[in-house]
């Protein structure tokens, strides 16, 4: 189980640097610099060429490079060029609003998901069943975006129940904290309904698929000739097995949750690392573009590897191994 | 048949709702099943014998199998017309079933321990310790050496002998008063059938319960049972004692039987074989449904024959019962 843990341990760390370089070497490729998008046509070309060696941009690739991870290494991420600021307080500034985002989602998501989807294969061909699997597929087929957009549209232009975005303006303090919940409630509604639902939908139809193979299983005759309820024959004995399978689909929603959310924080304004992420591809701002990238690659990672883990947790032929 | 038989199968019969319309896997089917009495429900597969074991405790596929008519008595209880509490309450409980799958009947993702804890916890009201520490005795006394340490070993961890053993711990844990093995050693390697039929016979001694051992093959009820209950195409053919049935069996199936019977453990031979197959439920067949395979059909075998009686205990449904135990051998035709 250790050096299982280690061995992923170690993998995580060389994908990560993998990526980094893959973006490092993209960024650079794409002809232009951040300063392109900086200056006029009057700009004196000596000013730019002291600004790029301020930040150390005029310096061969390599060295570029070395600079940077030796900087990683020892955590100091960078100045953003955009906004003059350190990268770190940036990113430190939107991983709490994109943690607490991405959280709630996969909450709603995985909660909504697997309980339609073990009642839907449980009462299978029931209008429940019928009911779920036509919104399921409805929702599992429009893009986020969009639905994004409807629900804006429905809920905060028509409606007028839910603000379209932000994060409201009432400080966090101990001595408001009702009226601050209050606020952050209603400005998490409508991105966690949209992030929540999309991938509630599709892990509804797997948990059915799944709940519905594992049904079929010898052990569960036996189950029920013990003499079990069926709550328990599924709730226990079924419901163990068919989430063994959804366990991978755990680790793989960290991308699309991360992805997810920077459309959706684009389009409600959430200050979250995907608006940061957006803008600072939009202004070239190298620093923060890698930094962000890192840090959504390491939530990933992380992802896989708690997969991986409760994997071993849940099905003992794995912890065997 | 016995007096006040602890499990009386009558008249059961199974409908099966498929696509191309509804058949019948089990007609009319009855037999007793007595205290400390093992009896052999044997025939072909696809005779419906797991069909009729399943119906003892309700346990068919439903859809697409539904019962439609008879009653299953356990002592004076129909337990065809107990609610789905009351039925829960028998199973695993006062009747325990074991199948011929011990590679996939046990929950892979549940230590075997907790398999057999579980079922103590629900019926007989112990706490987790309590119930964990008695399936640990169980396990002891299915012969499992080690029993405290493969009690946390999970099913993956141990051979399919080893396997077939838990599930019959889980199966005893509860005391039953009747035991269902369909088909429990045919999944097995004859050593290891061997042992878990004199396990079998073991437990019955020291439990008093009646085991209902269904089995397609002759040879392995020939020593444990005290009846036989041959069965096909979904009817029963022929019950008789095992040495009536072995020395003057009177329906022609059974003859058949017992001349494929290779000796336990010899290699199959496909040697004397009775042509042909078990017809499908859904086909319906005039007269004696083993009319077609039959080597000693007249022309009265078109009208079907009832269960007739050969002597105290031995009934067959064959007109030609006494020609048949005249002649005693299945005919080596070429
Ligand atoms: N779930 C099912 N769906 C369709 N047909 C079935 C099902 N279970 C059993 N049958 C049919 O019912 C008949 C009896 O099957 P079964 O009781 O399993 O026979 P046996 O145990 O004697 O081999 C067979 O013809 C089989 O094809
Ligand atoms: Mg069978």
């Amino acid at each position: 189980m250790i050096s299982f843990f280690t061995r992923r341990l170690l993998h995580s760390v060389l994908l990560l640097w993998g990526v980094l370089t893959l973006t490092f070497g993209a960024l650079h490729i794409a002809p232009g610099d951040p300063f392109d998008l900086m200056i006029s046509p009057e700009t004196p070309p000596e000013y730019l060429e002291a600004m790029r060696e301020l930040y150390g941009l005029d310096a061969p690739l390599h060295q570029q490079y070395w600079r940077w991870i030796n900087g990683v290494v020892r955590g100091d991420l960078g100045l953003s060029l955009r906004l003059q600021r350190p990268v770190r307080d940036v990113l430190a500034d939107a991983l709490p609003y994109t943690l607490l985002l991405s959280s709630l989602s996969m909450l709603v998501h995985f909660l909504v998901g697997t309980v339609l989807g073990v009642v839907s294969a449980a009462r299978r061909a029931s209008k429940l069943d019928r009911t779920a699997t036509i919104v399921s597929v409805a929702i599992y087929s429009l893009p986020v975006f969009w639905f994004a957009l409807m629900m804006q549209l429905l809920f905060s232009y028509l409606l007028r129940w839910f603000p379209s975005g932000g994060v409201g303006d009432v400080p966090f303090g101990w001595d408001n904290l009702g009226p601050w919940f209050l606020s952050m409630a209603r400005h998490l509604f409508l991105p966690v309904l949209v992030l929540g639902t999309a991938g509630a939908a599709s892990v509804a139809r797997f948990m059915r698929a799944s709940v519905i193979d594992a049904l079929h299983q010898d052990y569960v005759r036996t189950a029920y000739g013990k003499g079990l309820p069926e709550r328990l024959v599924v709730w226990k004995h079924v419901f163990r097995n068919a989430s063994i399978p959804l366990i991978t689909l755990v680790g793989l929603s960290f991308p699309f949750l991360l992805s997810g959310s920077i459309v959706v924080e684009t389009i409600f304004s959430w200050p979250g690392l995907g608006r940061v992420m957006v803008e600072a591809i939009q202004a070239r701002d190298y620093p923060v573009i890698l930094a962000s990238t890192m840090l959504t690659g390491s939530l990933v990672v992380l992802g896989s590897l708690i997969a991986d883990v409760s994997y071993a947790l849940v099905d003992p032929r794995i912890r065997a191994r | 048949m016995s007096d006040s038989p602890l499990l009386r199968v009558s008249n059961l019969t199974v409908a099966l709702h498929l696509e191309g319309g509804t058949s019948l896997p089990v007609r009319d089917v009855s037999f007793d099943v007595g205290a400390s009495e093992t009896v052999g429900l044997v025939g072909e597969s696809g005779c419906g014998k797991s069909m009729t074991a399943l119906s003892i405790l309700r346990l068919i596929p439903k859809p697409p199998a539904e019962i439609v008519a008879g009653s299953v008595n356990l002592s004076d209880v129909d337990l065809l017309k107990l609610d789905s509490n009351g039925i829960r309450r028998v199973r695993g409980n006062r009747v325990a079933m074991i199948f011929q799958e011990p590679m996939t009947s046990l929950n892979p993702v549940y230590s075997c321990g907790e398999q057999i804890a579980e079922v103590l916890r629900l019926h007989s009201g112990l706490d987790r310790r309590r119930a964990w520490a008695r399936a640990v005795e169980m396990l002891d006394r299915v012969q499992i050496p080690n029993a405290a340490e493969r009690a946390r070993e999970y099913p993956h961890q141990l051979s399919g002998g080893m396997r077939q053993r838990v599930m019959i711990a889980m199966a005893i844990a509860c005391n039953p008063e009747v035991l269902i093995a369909d088909e429990p050693t045919t999944a097995l390697d004859v050593t290891i059938q061997r042992e878990i039929l004199a396990l079998l016979d073991e437990l019955q001694a020291q439990l008093g319960m009646g085991i209902l051992h269904i089995t397609h093959d002759l040879a392995v009820v020939s020593e444990s049972a005290h009846r036989i209950v041959v069965m096909y195409a979904g009817q029963v053919v022929e019950e008789a004692s095992v040495d009536q049935l072995f020395s003057a069996a009177a329906h022609p199936y059974s003859l058949g039987l017992l001349a494929s019977r290779p000796e336990l453990g010899a290699r199959r031979s496909r040697l004397p074989v009775i042509e042909g197959r078990v017809p499908e439920p859904s086909q319906e067949v005039e007269g004696c449904r083993f009319r077609e395979r039959c080597p000693f059909a007249v022309d009265r075998c078109t009208e079907e024959p009832p269960l007739l009686e050969v002597s105290n205990g031995h009934r067959a449904r064959c007109w030609e019962f006494e020609r048949v135990q005249r002649e005693g051998e299945w005919p080596r035709v070429q």
